[in-house]
């Protein structure tokens, strides 16, 4: 007990940074040497996934999959991790804080590009993290931080694939590609966002479950309304999209989405919407706009949950109306109640085990469906506030707020 | 001309006659005090004030200004601010964030520097920052300024509602029954510091409340409710005496 306990404290004394760059130079050892060492521990192929998907499909490779982690993953991670410490301790203190998001979000890229930027499938679920973590953080504003409960934003993500994808199918000339595609995602946002107001007008006399039905009755509106539109392939869905998404776009949107609501959920107007979770009468009895800051909240909410969509409909290149359903709503609320409400590490923590975890179930098929909602079930009994609920990473903060949030966390 | 002059005020609930012509002129520094049994319609006099009912019938003026049909963060903004009967702080939020959540109105970085976090926010947020922890500071609360408002003890709570409000910035505060659940010592507390703060911040302060002691030692003018109708007011020595309200406090027959 006594050695674990000392471990621990050895462990958690090296930065998180440390270890990022650590995982990244084991990314870059396993470049070139993790095909030798997988065919050396009899694996058929090199694992892409920590060895998971084999392990999914012969159980008699857990122990080669289990050596192969700690041989090009947890030993070469720990050993840089330990030697880099003097070094990223020093940059830490020369660095102000205000840069150090910087640091982190440069060093989170290169550790994605060298793991995942030379993988097929490795690519698939980093861009499907970001953009999951762009629908996590997303929905997080308007569930976590402002308190009411949308369960349909899967419909807003709809919205948006369907007019980013239009626009570079059928309007922007396919010659320009990358060059328009942020106007096309951008435009999809928009188109999420006008959709947003649906929502936010009833926000102003309802509550609660009443709420939660119209964010639903929104998502059937969303979904069948395009279903009905044959124009653009209905039920059938829509195709055509030139493979656009990938690592950078998505780490660039996921990072925009982050310090944006990051920056709002700081500033005095987040804390308007903060206090409207609160207590609404209280919150306009101080001042607080609170119509305003509804529009403003599931409107931003949306908007960037249509640019996920525009993400997703560029990553596998073929959308339909009943990838928007419920199904996909009630999985952005498993990452919010996951990973933590009213909390921006929480909506990554969330996104990135989430994603991970569908990966893992996948042999399970639709049982999965049954395993997860359990897995969050019993989560929110033991932890009601998720992984990392109402707490953040330090250096998501900006230094002037630090004070503030470094006790108000429980 | 008065600061608040209500003339008329009526509001029903359904069929339920919860206010009856109430009148006021609330002159610019005043601390008048509104009393009667439960349910007579004091809160609702309140209500209709900060906006949060619409009134069936009458004119509400502050400062000139009509307020009747303004959203209640429009009035609170232009300077009427309360406390609630039963504390509506924000629970899971620190003190410090309480006290700054009020300053919402005085905000003048728009959106879009809040979105980028511009520096002119920045520095306008810290200056409100300061500005927080100077009025919790006034309430001897900075201690407990990164602490829950929930986890606080229930005298400090209320403290941190009237430190709250004065956030806002306001010129009239309504009180609503802020002794409520207070023992002998933190009244006599409360009135201190209610007259202080009046002082200071150059309030004019209308109260609800039941504590007799409290309301007959600091308010020059007392206004006694029941059944939604004003019955008697006047000084604390003319109120005490008053025959009907005596009747509505103890039911005794008058012929």
């Amino acid at each position: 007990m006594a050695q674990w306990q000392k471990m621990r404290s050895h462990l958690s004394a090296i930065p998180v940074l440390a270890y990022l760059l650590g995982f990244g130079i084991a990314s870059a050892i396993e470049l070139f040497i993790g095909y030798p060492v997988a065919s050396l521990l009899g694996l058929p192929t090199m694992p892409t996934l920590f060895g998971i998907i084999l392990v999914q499909q012969s159980l008699a490779l857990l122990p080669s999959a289990i050596a192969y982690d700690l041989l090009i993953y947890l030993v070469p991670t720990y050993i840089a991790a330990r030697l880099l410490t003097p070094l990223v301790q020093k940059l830490l203190q020369k660095v102000s804080s205000q840069r150090l998001m910087l640091v982190y979000v440069l060093a989170l890229f290169l550790v994605a590009l060298l793991w995942g930027g030379f993988h097929e499938y490795r690519t698939m679920i980093l861009c499907l993290m970001g953009i999951n973590f762009i629908l996590c953080i997303s929905l997080n504003l308007v569930n976590g931080y402002m308190g009411e409960f949308s369960v349909g934003h899967a419909g807003f993500m709809g919205v948006g694939a369907y007019i980013a994808s239009i626009l570079t199918v059928w309007v922007f000339p396919r010659s320009l590609g990358h060059l328009v595609f942020p106007l096309a995602l951008l435009a999809g946002g928009a188109g999420a966002a006008i959709a947003g107001l649906l929502v936010a007008i009833p926000s102003f006399k309802i509550r609660g479950d009443y709420l939660a039905i119209i964010t639903l009755a929104t998502n059937f509106i969303i979904k069948n309304g395009i279903e009905n539109i044959e124009r653009i392939g209905g039920s059938r869905g829509f195709m055509g999209m030139a493979k656009l998404t990938n690592v950078p776009w998505v780490f660039f949107w996921s990072v925009l989405t982050l310090v944006l609501i990051r920056n709002f959920v700081l500033s005095p107007y987040g804390r308007g919407v903060i206090a409207i979770r609160e207590d609404e009468i209280a919150a306009e009895a101080m001042t607080v706009n609170t119509r305003r800051m509804k529009i403003i909240a599931f409107c931003t909410s949306s908007f960037f949950a249509g640019i996920a969509g525009g993400l997703f409909a560029h990553l596998l290149l073929y959308i339909n109306p009943s990838t928007f359903t419920l199904l996909k709503s009630t999985e952005c609320l498993v990452m919010v109640y996951l990973g933590g409400m009213a909390s921006i590490s929480g909506s990554l923590v969330g996104a990135a085990t989430f994603t991970i975890l569908l990966e893992m179930l996948r042999p399970l098929e639709v049982w999965k469906w049954v395993l997860i909602p359990l897995l969050l079930l019993v989560m929110l009994l033991r932890r009601h506030t998720g992984l990392m609920g109402f707490r953040e990473f330090q250096f998501l903060i900006p230094r002037e707020e630090a004070e503030v949030y470094g006790s108000t966390s429980h | 001309m008065a600061l608040l002059h209500i003339n008329g005020l009526t509001h029903y609930f359904g069929g339920l006659r919860a206010v009856y012509d109430f009148n006021l002129a609330l002159e610019e520094g005043e601390l008048i005090g509104l009393i009667g049994p439960n349910g007579a319609g004091k809160t609702t006099v309140f209500n209709l004030i900060t906006g949060i009912y619409r009134p069936t019938k009458g004119t509400i003026q502050f400062n000139g200004q009509n307020l009747v049909g303004l959203q209640p963060h429009q009035i609170a903004a232009r300077g009427i601010c309360r406390t609630f009967q039963t504390i509506r702080l924000f629970n899971n939020v620190s003190v410090l964030d309480n006290v700054r959540i009020a300053f919402y109105s005085q905000v003048r970085s728009s959106l879009l520097d809040a979105f980028f976090r511009m520096p002119h926010l920045v520095s306008e947020d810290k200056a409100l920052t300061r500005e927080a922890y100077r009025l919790l500071e006034i309430f001897n609360l900075e201690r407990y300024a990164h602490e829950l408002a929930m986890n606080l003890p229930y005298g400090e709570q209320k403290r941190v509602e009237i430190a709250r409000a004065l956030a806002t910035k306001p010129r009239l505060l309504l009180l609503d029954e802020p002794a409520a659940g207070m023992n002998p010592g933190e009244i006599d507390r409360l009135m201190d510091l209610i007259q202080r703060i009046r002082q200071e911040f150059g309030l004019t302060i209308f109260l609800i409340e039941h504590q007799m002691r409290l309301v007959m030692r600091i308010c020059r003018h007392i206004k006694v409710m029941d059944f939604g109708e004003t019955i008697a007011e006047g000084t604390p020595e003319e109120i005490r005496t008053n025959p009907r309200v005596l009747q509505a406090y103890l039911g005794e027959e008058v012929e």
